[in-house]
């Protein structure tokens, strides 16, 4: 097990759950959600981001609307859905579970 | 001067240098053919274009009007490699794909060279990384059987040359042999092409430097890519030979196969007759479809398989080889069983072989015999396949039929009586029902003064099952009687003893003497 490693896969895990944390408080375009990604080190390259936002948007975790930009191609905004909430409340709750298992377990050992 | 091509990328136009358009496209067919699964593939990577032409956007002003390689390289470098989207993005497919994923966590450990370790071309390193032991430990032993007669030097440069340097995340990941869930690292052809030829130019521009004492390196890299060129060029090469080979044997077989084919018959020039018009004479008309269809199965699934393999290592391309190849196997197993088990019941009908012997007396005043095979119901205008030398195969107009010509003999008869003795064989599920079988051959001959005439052959007709049936006519000759083989007589005559050691082709067409010792070429003949 090397730490490289590790940390990749905790990141992947909680990777999803960023971006609907992301969307919770403003509908973003993809920039938007990268940059804070980025800003957060979660992602180190912009590609990783649009299979996972395809991926929650099929899975009616999300939708989204076009939007003219004054400079480039017109952007796709995307929202929270209904379902997309109430999964994200989900994550909120088995976050804060781990996070309390992982201090117990770290102050008890 | 240089060249630009214009590309529309998500609906703007750039004008882009050539160079950085193949790397872009490269690039693109890339991510392509990695989402090859996935029905969101189009979305994905119109995202991404959307997300590069924003990007390039940026990249252009008043000024500088078109992209160029370092753009573009920039471009890769924010989106990331192939490797490197998809590797990430198979781990967090828990919702919608976990049928696919599973291909792709069989992946473990690979041998790379380690470029971030390297003291020469991090061949040692990747190797301590791979069986985790301290590159150290190699270095030493390279040194070490430099001296013996420089193997060791050979070694080194070979595995440079093979091993391909760890650079994504996700390949340094897999040197280490974590489980990574990387996706195929199988490239598409043209990022091969590609590669070999970054190689080159990076030769060339090198030499351009003249680095002192870079010599024998330089010459080590040329090398190496002329090397890695033929043998990229050589796995396509074997490829279109057995997309090639495969396809070709494919359209024969079904040719044959299915229909009776004029086409292939024309174009090559050979005799085909159509399995599908033989089967029938084997087993039951109930059975005859099935035994197609499992017969098509055994013989057309390797082929396919052949055509498949070949295209894979044309293209190489990821696809669910493992399902489709499992799912081959199973169908491919089941025919074979199924043509096995029917084999097996029709074999039953075959299974033993009797035989019928008659010996008749010829009523017979002459001194010469005049044997000869008799020209009547010749098949006529039919079309004739051999199957082997006794048993024909023969088309007419409206039917098939099953011809079988008999072996005649000529032997010493023990009396003073020229006779005729007719040994019919035939196979039948039991001994009974073989000589039964035997019995009712449809052969017969005829005498007409001093001339016997045999059948030339007989039929199995169309709706009949062939219990390969033979016949062996033997004409037994007194001593001293004259016998006049006949020319059509070349083909049948099987086995004949004769005093001149002639072949039995040769004796057609002859007149001969039954002697004590013999059959003797008449002497008044010449």
């Amino acid at each position: 097990m090397n730490v490289e490693n590790a940390k990749a896969q905790m990141r992947k895990g909680v990777l999803e759950y960023c971006i609907l944390s992301i969307l919770s408080k403003n509908d973003s375009y993809a920039t938007d959600i990268i940059n804070k990604l980025k800003e957060s080190k979660m992602i180190v390259v912009e590609g990783t981001l649009y299979p996972l936002l395809t991926r929650q948007k099929n899975a009616g975790l999300l939708s989204y609307r076009w939007e003219e930009s004054t400079q480039g191609p017109p952007r796709k905004y995307y929202s929270l859905t209904e379902k997309g909430h109430s999964f994200l409340q989900e994550l909120d709750q088995s976050w804060q579970d781990l996070q309390e298992a992982v201090e117990s377990i770290k102050k008890s050992a | 001067m240089r060249k630009t091509v214009k590309i529309n990328i998500s609906g703007l136009v750039f004008h882009i240098d050539e160079d950085a358009y193949e790397k872009l496209r490269t690039y693109l067919n890339t991510l392509d053919s990695r989402f090859i699964d996935y029905q969101e593939k189009q979305e994905i990577i119109a995202d991404i274009e959307s997300r590069i032409a924003e990007l390039f956007q940026g990249y252009i002003n008043e000024q500088k009007e078109v992209i160029t390689v370092e753009d573009v390289e920039k471009v890769i470098g924010i989106m990331g490699n192939p490797e490197d989207i998809i590797d990430e993005e198979e781990q967090n497919n828990h919702y919608q794909h976990q049928e696919s994923s599973s291909e792709y966590r069989t992946r473990s450990k690979r041998l790379y060279r380690d470029p971030d370790n390297a003291v020469l071309g991090g061949v040692s390193a990747g190797l301590g990384a791979y069986l985790n032991i301290d590159p150290i430990l190699f270095r030493i032993l390279f040194v070490i059987f430099f001296f013996g007669y420089g193997s060791s030097l050979l070694v080194y440069i070979i595995l440079w040359i093979v091993l391909p340097p760890a650079r994504t995340r996700a390949q340094k990941l897999e040197m280490r042999g974590e489980n990574v869930n990387i996706s195929n690292i199988e490239r598409s052809i043209k990022d091969e092409y590609h590669v070999v030829r970054n190689n080159l130019s990076k030769v060339r521009h090198s030499r351009s430097y003249s680095r002192v004492g870079d010599f024998f390196e330089e010459i080590v890299r040329v090398f190496g890519v002329l090397i890695l060129g033929i043998a990229r060029a050589l796995l396509v090469l074997i490829g279109l030979a057995l997309v090639i080979g495969g396809f070709v044997a494919l359209v024969s077989f079904i040719g044959i196969f299915v229909f009776n084919s004029v086409l292939l018959s024309g174009l090559f020039n050979i005799e085909t007759f159509s399995v599908s018009s033989l089967v029938p004479f084997f087993a039951g008309p109930v059975n005859t479809e099935l035994l197609m269809i499992s017969l098509l199965c055994v013989v057309g699934i390797p082929l396919l398989a052949i055509v498949y393999g070949g295209i894979k290592l044309m293209f190489r391309f990821r696809a669910r080889d493992r399902i489709i190849g499992v799912l081959g196997f199973a169908v491919w197993l089941i025919a074979l069983f199924v043509l096995i088990s029917m084999a097996l019941v029709e074999g039953r009908n075959v299974a033993t072989e009797g035989s019928y012997t008659q010996t008749k007396e010829v009523q017979f005043n002459h001194d010469t015999v005049f044997l000869s095979v008799s020209p009547e119901h010749e098949p006529g205008s039919a079309e004739i396949v051999v199957m082997n030398e006794h048993t024909h195969m023969v088309y007419s107009e409206d039917q098939e039929r099953l011809l079988i010509r008999p072996a005649i003999s000529i032997e010493r008869s023990t009396s003073d009586e020229l006779k005729i003795r007719m040994h019919n064989r035939a196979r039948g599920a039991n001994r009974y029902d073989a000589v039964e079988q035997a019995r009712d051959i449809p052969y017969h001959w005829s005498v007409k003064d001093s001339a016997i005439e045999l059948d030339p052959y007989f039929y199995i007709q169309q709706g009949e099952t062939w219990h390969f049936q033979k016949v062996d006519i033997v004409v037994l000759v007194p001593e001293d009687m004259y016998v006049q083989l006949n020319d059509n007589l070349r083909y049948y005559l099987h086995n004949v003893y004769n005093r001149e050691n002639m072949w039995d082709r040769e004796m057609a067409g002859k007149l001969w003497q039954m002697t004590p010792d013999g059959l003797t070429l008449a002497d008044d003949q010449d």
